[in-house]
């Protein structure tokens, strides 16, 4: 709170992480906000839905038919869909999810809270005795960790979509045998650490989004800066959890979960 | 703050929708991976499993009906291998079903197959160790290849370095596709053998033909018959011969008493020594014969005058005749003397009277032995 724009990492970082702690206190503990928190998952779930879609079906269409060339040279292009799938499941749905929520969700709370502090709002709600931690920060980061992983589930779906219709254009499969074959390579240590990424993806934008509004200095640039910022970070965060996490999928690869 | 009824019914399907699309994706890889529904397992023991994963498929028949669940050595040669497989094959495993290991085309997976047994053994309990057939390993193949290989590589070596010697003419082969006068000399033996071949059948057709020599002897019996009429009146003569020198040596007689002296004993010495240089031109004209026969055997080039002259033969023929007829008249001879000459000298001594005709006659013997020799 202190520290002003955010301008050094260091004390960024230490902010971030009593912020964080601040955020799991008041998740834990009761009374919840239920009704903000619904609201928020709306906003945030629902409405970030098409951007998803749109996004992840391009990208399934893409990246099969970029594929495509380089497994029909091994003649492996009954592969392609157990390829894609594999690289979407672990690997791409999540994390261009997540960049695209810490685009349209982390700069839209960093710039909701950092207008709300930058016009006193926050001040006031603190004297009218509602608890902005618990109203405006827990509410918002429990419903980005929640709807992120759902938006991942449907990045996933609908980008099998994309691939399926992008496998169609060269070749004739029925959806049946697409499925079968996009399923046969994963594993459950494909899918569970991928979920549990998604989870920390949405909790980190929703604590720096938060962290970045609450940080807002004065003037109306600020709100531009705290956004901005935000969704840097956010973007950051998400590749060096995705770095810290394929190490988790690892083990449990081994594992043979 | 406002929510309305409408938007938590969106968020609502949103969430699951979202969670239903979870669950689908955990279901399918469950029931890929037989997490759910009723499973019984089997195990192999193998020696090497080349590269089996736990999680690798199992099939039977061709289709997959469950997963590699353990892989555990068991001591330091022999792996476990146990599958966990749906319990809806359960009835076509039977207790002589084997597991092999196997790949998923060619450089695919590891793979457990299990082949179907014999409809007369029961079925496997959970838990059964089925057995095993060892599985062909990719390495010994190539291992093998490469032996192969090495072999080829010095069969085509060796067969580079023979047509090089060929092509610069060294060894027989290299003489054979190179050298024109050792072609020549081939081409050179080959129509000589050809000719001593012609030459071969010439002669054996003469002799079949009865033409020569050869042909003669060992067909024409006349000759033969000469043969054998001469040797017999030579026994005869032979025979008179001594019956008179042992009336002579008996000493009877007028010309017993005559011929019993030294003078007489000489000159018959002289007979006998005679006699004997006759028998010694006999045994070297059989020596000769044998000579003769001997080159023929061996195939001289005198022989074909031999064989193929008939003029020859016809002269040796002739001899036999002249012998023949000699022996008889020899034999004549000696009959006249005994019943004329000497019955009418010494009239009263019958047995002494034919000892000058003996002598006679022998003379007359030696004087043709030296000529047959001469023929």
């Amino acid at each position: 709170m202190n520290n002003e724009g955010g301008n050094n990492i260091l004390s960024d970082v230490s902010g971030l992480a009593k912020f964080t702690v601040r955020v799991v206190h008041h998740l834990l503990n009761p009374p919840f906000e239920n009704r903000e928190m619904i609201k928020q998952s709306y906003n945030i779930g629902y409405k970030t839905l098409p951007l998803i879609a749109i996004t992840a079906f391009i990208l399934g269409l893409v990246l099969t038919l970029q594929s495509r060339p380089i497994l029909v040279d091994f003649g492996a292009e009954m592969l392609l869909p157990g390829m894609i799938s594999v690289s979407i499941v672990r690997e791409i749905g999540p994390v261009v999810t997540a960049l695209i929520c810490a685009g349209k969700i982390g700069s839209g709370i960093g710039a909701e809270l950092g207008s709300m502090k930058v016009t006193e709002q926050i001040d006031a709600m603190e004297v009218s005795g509602t608890n902005p931690m618990k109203f405006l920060v827990a509410t918002r980061v429990l419903a980005t960790t929640l709807m992120l992983p759902i938006l991942v589930f449907f990045a996933d779906a609908i980008s099998f979509i994309g691939s399926f219709i992008a496998v169609n254009l060269h070749s004739d499969i029925s959806v049946q045998l697409f499925l079968t074959d996009a399923f046969a390579p994963l594993h459950f240590y494909d899918i569970i650490p991928a979920t549990i990424k998604s989870f920390i993806f949405g909790f980190a934008i929703g604590v720096i989004g938060c962290y970045k509004g609450y940080q807002a200095g004065f003037g109306t640039e600020a709100v531009g800066r705290a956004a901005n910022s935000a969704v840097v970070v956010a973007s950051v965060a998400i590749f060096i959890i995705d770095m810290l996490v394929v190490e988790l999928q690892h083990s449990m690869e081994l594992l043979k979960f | 703050m406002r929510m309305t009824i409408q938007k938590s019914i969106r968020l609502g399907v949103f969430i699951i929708v979202g969670i239903a699309i979870f669950a689908y994706a955990i279901y399918i890889i469950g029931k890929q991976r037989n997490l759910f529904g009723n499973t019984f397992t089997v195990s192999g023991i193998f020696k090497d499993v080349s590269g089996l994963k736990v999680g690798s498929n199992v099939r039977y028949s061709g289709i997959n009906v469950g997963t590699v669940s353990t892989i555990k050595l068991v001591n330091d040669t022999l792996v476990r291998v146990q599958a966990t497989l749906e319990n809806k094959v359960h009835p076509f495993i039977r207790e002589d079903s084997r597991m092999e290991i196997g790949t998923e085309g060619v450089m695919g997976n590891k793979v457990v197959n299990i082949t179907p047994g014999s409809s007369t053994q029961p079925v496997v309990d959970e838990g059964d160790v089925l057995g095993t057939i060892e599985a062909v390993k990719i390495d010994e193949i190539l291992e093998q290849l490469e032996r192969s290989s090495i072999n080829t590589t010095r069969v085509t070596k060796n067969l580079a370095e023979i047509t090089s010697k060929i092509n610069q003419g060294e060894g027989i082969f290299g003489k054979l596709f190179t050298d024109t006068s050792f072609t020549n000399n081939l081409d050179e033996i080959s129509r000589n053998t050809a000719q001593l071949t012609r030459n071969f059948s010439t002669i054996s057709g003469n002799i079949n033909k009865e033409e020569g020599v050869i042909g003669k002897l060992l067909s024409d019996t006349t000759l033969a018959n000469e043969f054998d009429q001469s040797g017999h009146n030579l026994l005869e003569s032979t025979r008179e011969l001594k019956k008179i020198t042992e009336k002579i040596n008996q000493g009877g007689g007028l010309f017993g008493k005559m011929f019993t002296d030294t003078a007489f004993t000489r000159s018959l010495g002289n007979s006998a020594k005679n006699l004997e240089y006759t028998t010694r031109q006999a045994k070297t004209i059989s020596e000769n014969l044998a000579n003769i026969t001997q080159q023929m055997e061996s195939g001289r080039g005198v022989i074909n005058k031999l064989l193929t002259d008939s003029v020859f033969s016809d002269s040796l023929d002739g001899t036999l005749k002249n012998i023949n007829r000699s022996a008889k008249e020899l034999d004549q001879a000696a009959e006249t003397l005994r019943k004329n000459w000497f019955i009418r000298t010494f009239s009263s001594k019958k047995q002494e009277q034919e000892q000058p005709e003996g002598e006679e006659a022998e003379n007359q013997q030696e004087n043709r032995g030296p000529e047959n020799q001469e023929k």
